[in-house]
């Protein structure tokens, strides 16, 4: 007969993992109930999923390409803004949920048992249905506006946006433990992450940094490209536009930096997960 | 010992109450105290054991009644055996399909329709998708809101949620069942469908851990009860033993109390009653009181942290457990008032009049709002009994039979005379 022991020792890591396995259909359940809860509160449906990465990328686009005047060679700077905004508005919008993700379900935790891992997992799933319809209109509005269908390049896709999902991931577990340790990263994530869009080169070409930096551009690649998005959204215009070469170096140390920071963020969320329920 | 069901072993459960050592709120804080931290030692915490030691075994089959007064252990002792939270020493081995009810309907969605609500409640309970969907008719007829299974539960009365609820989880069918009495809720006649069906699921061999305030109920399900008392283990045989030795050993109360200890104090981490007393014309008074005096609640209360409003309650019961009623604190701005670290006196005074004869509990309570949390409810923190003079002025005046009911307010009568109207009788 199946036992259980409840004990304040803390659970092996077989154990807390097997949890994850054997409450899946109640992952399924909130996951779906997360997605059912989005269109009903929507209403338009898909319509305002697509508008909002969609009007944000053209205000800065008129801002950047025609005010400030940004060089992108000879793609179209809302095209390449745009292939920039399919990454980041997933990467925002996944970590801005699953930081709240503890807070918003805190009345399911301090009454029944379940992973609560996966309250933060459950955005990253969601949002890649998000992930998808934004690429796919992205596809399309390149082909059939601009006439840039995405080449052979688009193999590389897969690698860019496992990077983006591990990373999102690993930010998303580090944030939803945080915001509950510590009542003033809520607050300020949102600043960070606005501040962050302007430090990765979702409105500018890498080209940019690199012409600024000049030779010493060849010695900070590998230190730049410790935070996985430059390796990301270089890979995504790679694939989605075909601008550049693949970026070798860049992928593989962004997500060697993303695995790393899944890692520990998994052990401080296990490390508080059981104090949820006291704290919440 | 042979089988068993849920074994306790020397379970504890330790609470850090706020003081100048508490964990940082903030990152910003965090950062900066574990510079200062350097230099200064860390002050040491104070500490509550909610749980301390306890130890009982339950055989398959059984039905364990615990009872205790509020801060007892019996809701730590549910979130633990529950793993909503993990003890802080000790362990509890649990045998077979448990199923833990501390809510009803939890997971309901107010956007989502009934029938979504059924099948998301019962994934957390732990019921499959198919067994929910086999179960699924029963539930729906058991609630009774089959025309409105579609519409969302935002729609509900309040009443109809808690059926819903309920009847999700009295389909459960686990091996070993603990429910928290307080679940069972709703009108007068779905309360007995409850504890109908709690004792319909006791008789059917499975094991069950009821928590209850209601000692009827305790005696009517269970054969065993524990009881527990500031977190230890008071007395564990018989139900009606258990029953006996609770009412014995219940705090002696009368019209004034006070804690000396923050530790036996009622209350949680942030809020806590130091002083509770009945005031008779504002006097302090005896447990038996003149009908016609003005009765005052006064209590004080430490905040212990800063704290959003505090709404503090006072309520009234006849002794065998009913409310006259409860009454909250309506004094203007007085629920908006975020409460500074300090020490609060209330003051309430009850209507003239308005009690009848005969003995009266009386408790107090505060509870902060959004998020809801209560900080304590005493619910037997004092006891008074009212008493009639007879002295001609007293609302009964010259009339000495019994006149009923727990209350005996003074109406304003009037009659008037309309001589004309009134034909002859033949």
């Amino acid at each position: 007969m199946k036992e259980v022991l409840i004990s304040g020792r803390g659970r092996r890591w077989s154990a807390y993992l097997r949890d994850l396995y054997v409450f899946r259909g109640l992952f399924g359940f909130l996951a779906m109930r997360e997605v059912q809860l989005q269109f009903v509160n929507m209403g338009l449906g898909f319509g305002w999923l697509l508008l909002r990465p969609l009007l944000q990328a053209s205000v800065l686009a008129v801002i950047f390409g025609h005010v400030a005047k940004v060089n992108t060679g000879s793609t179209p700077y809302l095209l390449f803004v745009l292939s920039g905004f399919v990454a980041w508005s997933y990467f925002s919008g996944v970590t801005t949920r699953a930081g709240n993700s503890l807070l918003q379900y805190s009345g399911l935790i301090s009454k029944a048992y379940f992973p609560r891992l996966y309250l933060p997992l459950m955005p990253v799933l969601t949002g890649l249905l998000e992930l998808a319809v934004t690429l796919l209109t992205f596809i399309l509005i390149a082909g059939l506006g601009y006439g840039r269908w995405p080449g052979v390049s688009l193999l590389w896709l897969p690698v860019s946006i496992a990077t983006l999902v591990v990373f999102t991931t690993a930010v998303g577990i580090w944030l939803s433990a945080l915001t509950v340790d510590y009542r003033d990263v809520r607050l300020a994530s949102g600043y960070v992450l606005q501040a962050l869009m302007f430090l990765t080169p979702v409105i500018w070409p890498m080209s940019l940094l690199n012409e600024r930096l000049g030779e010493r551009a060849l010695a900070l690649g590998p230190w730049l490209a410790c935070y996985p998005m430059y390796g990301v959204l270089e890979g995504m215009r790679y694939a989605l536009l075909g601008l550049g070469s693949p970026p070798l170096m860049y992928a593989a140390i962004g997500l060697l930096a993303s695995l790393f920071l899944l890692l520990t963020g998994l052990r401080y969320f296990r490390n508080r997960d059981h104090m949820l329920a006291d704290e919440i | 010992m042979g089988s068993f069901a849920i074994d306790v072993h020397q379970l504890s459960k330790r609470y850090r109450l706020s003081g100048s050592a508490e964990r940082p709120e903030t990152l910003l804080k965090a950062l900066t105290t574990r510079l200062a931290r350097l230099r200064a030692p860390p002050e040491p915490e104070t500490e509550f054991w909610a749980l301390r030691d306890l130890e009982f075994r339950l055989r398959p089959g059984e039905v364990l009644g615990i009872i205790g007064h509020n801060g007892a252990g019996k809701s730590t002792l549910l979130k633990i055996l529950s793993r909503v939270t993990e003890p802080t020493s000790g362990y509890a081995r649990v045998r077979g399909r448990m199923a833990a009810l501390l809510e009803v309907g939890t997971g309901f969605h107010p956007e989502l329709s009934g029938r979504d609500n059924v099948f998301m409640n019962a994934a957390i309970l732990g019921l499959s998708r198919a067994d929910t969907r086999r179960r699924f008719d029963e539930i729906v007829a058991f609630a009774g809101v089959e025309q409105f299974i579609d519409t969302p539960i935002k729609h509900y009365s309040s009443g109809m949620k808690v059926r819903l609820g309920f009847a999700v989880a009295a389909h459960l069918d686990p091996e070993i069942f603990i429910i928290d009495e307080a679940l069972a809720v709703g009108d007068a006649a779905f309360q007995k469908k409850c504890m109908d069906r709690i004792e319909q699921v006791g008789q059917g061999g499975h094991t069950i851990l009821f928590v209850s305030h209601h000692l009827q109920s305790v005696a009517r399900l269970c054969r065993r009860a524990l009881v527990l008392k500031k977190g230890r283990l008071d007395f564990d045989g018989g139900a009606t033993d258990a029953i006996r030795h609770y009412t014995a050993t219940m705090e002696s109360s009368g019209t004034h109390r006070c804690w000396s200890g923050l530790d036996s104090a009622p209350g949680d981490d942030r809020v806590r009653l130091e002083e509770v007393s009945l005031l008779a014309d504002g006097q302090p008074c005896t447990a038996m009181v003149d009908i016609r005096a003005r009765l005052t609640v006064r209590f004080r209360y430490a905040v212990l942290t800063d704290s959003p409003p505090v709404m503090t309650s006072v309520h009234v019961f006849v002794p065998d457990g009913d409310w006259v009623f409860t009454a909250i604190d309506t004094e203007p701005g007085s629920a908006e008032r975020p409460r500074a670290k300090g020490v609060y006196e209330v003051t309430a005074e009850l209507p003239l009049e308005l009690l009848n004869e005969g003995s009266y509990v009386i408790g107090v309570a505060a509870a902060s709002m959004a998020p809801h949390r209560e900080h304590f409810f005493l619910r037997n923190a004092l006891s008074i009994a009212l008493f009639d003079p007879m002295e001609g002025d007293t609302p009964r005046l010259r009339f000495a039979g019994e006149l009923r009911g727990p209350v005996r307010p003074r109406l304003q009568w009037h009659t008037r005379c309309e001589p004309a109207v009134v034909h002859d009788v033949p």
